[in-house]
C-alpha cells in the first residue's frame, strides 16, 4: 500500500516536475526564434523564404535540422543539441493547431507576449 | 531660307531648354535598365500617344521559362531585345524581326545554396549592357558578362560566398568602363558594399563597404556632406554599438544611377542590421542612406543618411533619378528619391542639399523632414523596441514605395510614383547572430493602411513636393512605372492589368487583362520596322503573390513568366 502510494507519487510528480524545468513544446517554440529559424519559415511556421514546416515528418525534420539542406538551410547539429532538435521538432508538431504556443518573447523566463 | 529659320529656332530652343533633357530619354533603344543612366525611364518616341494608345494590339508573346517574381525590364539594343529571368537566371536574346525562338540563350551555373539566402524571392532585376557585352548578377553573388553577339560568356567573377548569406539580386550599372554592383542580404546579418569591376576582364577596381571606418567607406578629404549630422570621422564605426557595424546590412540592392554633369554614381543603402533598434543604439551610418560616389575611384563625395537610426526597414535603395528642374524660378541639377518611409525628396545632387521635402503617401512614423537639419522626426509611439509592439504604423516594412521604380516625363516634368498602402504592428525580438542564417530580430504583422486602396499611382510635382493626381489601385503596385513622350504613363498592377494613362491628367486610356500579375517595369523601343513597342514581363513570386492570391504562375503549373510586346496596327 505505501509502495503503491509512492508509485503513484511517482508516475504523477515525476513527469510533472521535469515538465516544471522543460516544456518540449514551449522550449521548442523558444528555440526556433532564438535560432532564427522564422527569419525564413515565417514566424509561426507557415513559410516565407522556406516552406512550411509545420507538423513535419519528425525524421526528415531532424535530419534538416541537423545537417541543412543544398537549398540554405543551414545545419544546426553543432549549434543544438539532440534533445533541443527533438523540442523544435515538439514545437512545429503543435504549429497551426489551437494548442500552438504563440509568443515572441523567447528571451524571457517565462514567455508571455504574443507576437503581433 | 525658311526651313533654315525653323531649324535655327528649333535649334535654338533646344539650347535655351537645356540639352541635357534629350539624353534623359531613351530612343530607339532601351540600353540601360532605366532606360538612361539618369534613371528617368522617359521613352521620347511619340507614334504611341493619348491620342491612339485604344488600338494598341499584341505583337507578340514570349514565354520566359521561369516562376517567381520577374522584377526586371528587358533591353533592346539594335533590334535585338535581351531579358534575364528569375532563378536560374537564364538570360535570352529575342531578335525583333524573328521573335519566335531565341536568337541564343545563356543559362549560367547558379548554387542552389543561395536560394534559401535570398530574403525576397530569388528575383533579378534587369542585365546591364555596354560596348557588345551583356552583364548580369546572379543570385548566387556572381557577375557574368556575356558576349551580346554570340550568347558565350565572356568573364564570370564571383562577389561573396553566398554561403555568408550574401547574394546579389540588383541591375548591374556601367559607367566609364566599369561594371557598378551591389550586394544583397541585409537581413541575413551581412556588411553591404558596392563594387567596380573592370568591364573587359572582370577584375575588381574598386569596393566600398557602406559601414566601418572611412578607409573601407571610400571616404576622404573629397568627402563633403551637407548636413552636420552626417559629418565626422569613421561614423560608419561609431555610431553603432561595438562591432555591430560589421554585420549591419547596408548592402545596396537597388538601382543605381549615373550622371555625367557631376559624374557621380548614386545609389541608395539599405536598412541597418538588426531590425530590433534596441540592438544597436546610434544612427547606424551608412545604412539608409543615399551615397554619392565618382564612379572611377568610388571615393564617396557626399552621402546623406535619409533615415537614421532606421528602426522600420526603411531601405534608401529607390532609385535617385537625375533630374533637371525648376524650383522657385531657378534651374536646379537635382536628384529625385521616392523613399520607402513616405516622404519624396528633391536633393541638390552635387551637394546632397535637401531643396523640397513633403510626404508623398500615407505615413504616421514621423512629424516630418527639417530642412534645415535633414533630419526626420519620428514619432516615439511608432517606433518598435524589444518586446514592445508599434501599433498600426505606416508605412509598413513594405515601404510606402518600394523598389518598384518610378519615372519621370520630361514633357509634363512630374514623375509617377508606384505607390503601397499598407501598416504594421511590429516587435522587436532579441536576435543571435548565427552565420548563414536570418538575423532579423522583428515581427511585423501587416495590416492594409486607411482608404481601403492597398496601391495607388501617384503624379508627384518634385519642385513644388506637392502631387498632382492619384490612380487608386486595389492592390499594391508592385511593378514599375514607364513614362512617354505620347503623354503616356504604363505600369502593371499584380491584380493583373497592364495599362496606360495620360501622363497629365491620369485618365485611364488603355488596358489589357494579362494571365498573371507584374512586378516588372515596362519598357518601349523601336522594332525591326522602325516603329514603337512597348513591352512588360508577367509573372509574380511568393512575396507579391502573397499580396494578390498566390503567385502567379505557380511553380507547379508548368507555366512561367511571360514577355508581352505591344504595337499599334
Amino acid at each position: 500500500m505505501k509502495l503503491g502510494v509512492v508509485a503513484v507519487l511517482v508516475l504523477v510528480q515525476g513527469p510533472a516536475a521535469r515538465a516544471a524545468t522543460v516544456n518540449p513544446v514551449v522550449e521548442g517554440r523558444r528555440l526556433f526564434l532564438k535560432m532564427n529559424c522564422y527569419g525564413c519559415h515565417g514566424i509561426f511556421g507557415t513559410g516565407q523564404i522556406a516552406r512550411n514546416i509545420q507538423q513535419p515528418d519528425p525524421a526528415g525534420a531532424r535530419t534538416n535540422i541537423t545537417y541543412g539542406n543544398s537549398f540554405g538551410m543551414p545545419a544546426f547539429g553543432k549549434r543544438l543539441t539532440s534533445d533541443q532538435i527533438g523540442y523544435i521538432i515538439s514545437y512545429l508538431g503543435v504549429a497551426g493547431t489551437v494548442t500552438e504556443p504563440r509568443f515572441c518573447d523567447w528571451w524571457a523566463p517565462t514567455p508571455t507576449k504574443v507576437c503581433p | 531660307m525658311g526651313l533654315g529659320l525653323r531649324l535655327t529656332g528649333a535649334w535654338l530652343t533646344w539650347l535655351f531648354m537645356g540639352a541635357p533633357a534629350f539624353g534623359q530619354g531613351a530612343g530607339a533603344e532601351w540600353p540601360t535598365a532605366a532606360g538612361t543612366p539618369q534613371g528617368s525611364r522617359y521613352s521620347t518616341l511619340t507614334e504611341i500617344t493619348d491620342a491612339n494608345v485604344g488600338l494598341l494590339r499584341q505583337e507578340f508573346a514570349f514565354p520566359t521559362g521561369a516562376t517567381g517574381n520577374h522584377e526586371g525590364q528587358p533591353l533592346v539594343v539594335g533590334r535585338v531585345l535581351y531579358l534575364v529571368t528569375p532563378y536560374p537566371h537564364k538570360l535570352i536574346a529575342i531578335d525583333l524581326a524573328k521573335p519566335k525562338t531565341p536568337k541564343w540563350t545563356f543559362a549560367p551555373a547558379v548554387t542552389t545554396v543561395a536560394i534559401g539566402k535570398a530574403c525576397c524571392d530569388t528575383v533579378n532585376r534587369g542585365a546591364a549592357y555596354d560596348n557588345g557585352v551583356l552583364f548580369i548578377n546572379t543570385i548566387d553573388a556572381t557577375t557574368v558578362a556575356v558576349d551580346a553577339a554570340t550568347g558565350k560568356q565572356k568573364w564570370r567573377t564571383r562577389i561573396a560566398d553566398p554561403l555568408t548569406g550574401v547574394t546579389l539580386t540588383g541591375a548591374p550599372i556601367v559607367v566609364n568602363g566599369k561594371v557598378i554592383v551591389g550586394s544583397s542580404g541585409g537581413e541575413f546579418g551581412v556588411r553591404g558594399f558596392i563594387q567596380a569591376l573592370n568591364a573587359t576582364t572582370g577584375k575588381l577596381v574598386w569596393k566600398a563597404y557602406n559601414t566601418g571606418p572611412d578607409a573601407d567607406v571610400l571616404i576622404g578629404p573629397g568627402f563633403k556632406p551637407y548636413y552636420a549630422k552626417d559629418q565626422g570621422t569613421d561614423l560608419g564605426v561609431s555610431s553603432w554599438p561595438t562591432n555591430m557595424w560589421q554585420r549591419g546590412g547596408a548592402t545596396a540592392w537597388g538601382w543605381f544611377t549615373y550622371d555625367a554633369g557631376t559624374n557621380l554614381l548614386y545609389y541608395g543603402t539599405a536598412n541597418p542590421g538588426v531590425w530590433n533598434p534596441d540592438m544597436r543604439r546610434g544612427d547606424n551610418k551608412w545604412a539608409s542612406s543615399i551615397i554619392a560616389r565618382n564612379p572611377d575611384t568610388g571615393q564617396a563625395a557626399w552621402a546623406y543618411q535619409v533615415t537614421p537610426h532606421d528602426a522600420w526597414d526603411f531601405d534608401a535603395v529607390n532609385e535617385s533619378i537625375a533630374a533637371d528642374l525648376t524650383i522657385g524660378g531657378v534651374a536646379r541639377k537635382t536628384l529625385v528619391h521616392f523613399n520607402k518611409n513616405g516622404f519624396a525628396y528633391t536633393l541638390d545632387r552635387a551637394t546632397g542639399k535637401l531643396l523640397r521635402v513633403a510626404a508623398f503617401a500615407n505615413q504616421n512614423w514621423s512629424k516630418g523632414v527639417s530642412l534645415a537639419t535633414g533630419a526626420p522626426v519620428p514619432v516615439a509611439a511608432k517606433t518598435p523596441h524589444l518586446g514592445v509592439v508599434a501599433e498600426n504604423v505606416c508605412p509598413s516594412p513594405l515601404g510606402a514605395k518600394d523598389w518598384e521604380p518610378a519615372s519621370q516625363s520630361l514633357a509634363t516634368k512630374l514623375f509617377y510614383v508606384p505607390a503601397i498602402n499598407l501598416c504594421s504592428y511590429t516587435m522587436g525580438l532579441k536576435a543571435l547572430y548565427l552565420a548563414g542564417a536570418p538575423f532579423i530580430g522583428a515581427d511585423a504583422h501587416i495590416v492594409p493602411g486607411p482608404g481601403g486602396n492597398l496601391g495607388e499611382l501617384i503624379a508627384w510635382d518634385a519642385a513644388a513636393a506637392k502631387r498632382v493626381w492619384s490612380v487608386p489601385e486595389p492592390l499594391p503596385l508592385y511593378g514599375g512605372t514607364m513614362a512617354t513622350a505620347g503623354n503616356l504613363v504604363f505600369y502593371g498592377t499584380l491584380d493583373r492589368w497592364f495599362r496606360a494613362v495620360n501622363a497629365t491628367t491620369g485618365a485611364k486610356l488603355w488596358e489589357k487583362k494579362l494571365e498573371c500579375g507584374m512586378a516588372s517595369a515596362p519598357i518601349s523601343f523601336t522594332g525591326a520596322d522602325g516603329r514603337q513597342r512597348v513591352a512588360i514581363i508577367t509573372g509574380t513570386g511568393w512575396l507579391s503573390g502573397g499580396l494578390s492570391g498566390g503567385a502567379c504562375p505557380s511553380i507547379f503549373s508548368g507555366s512561367s513568366g511571360v514577355l508581352h510586346v505591344y504595337k499599334l496596327p
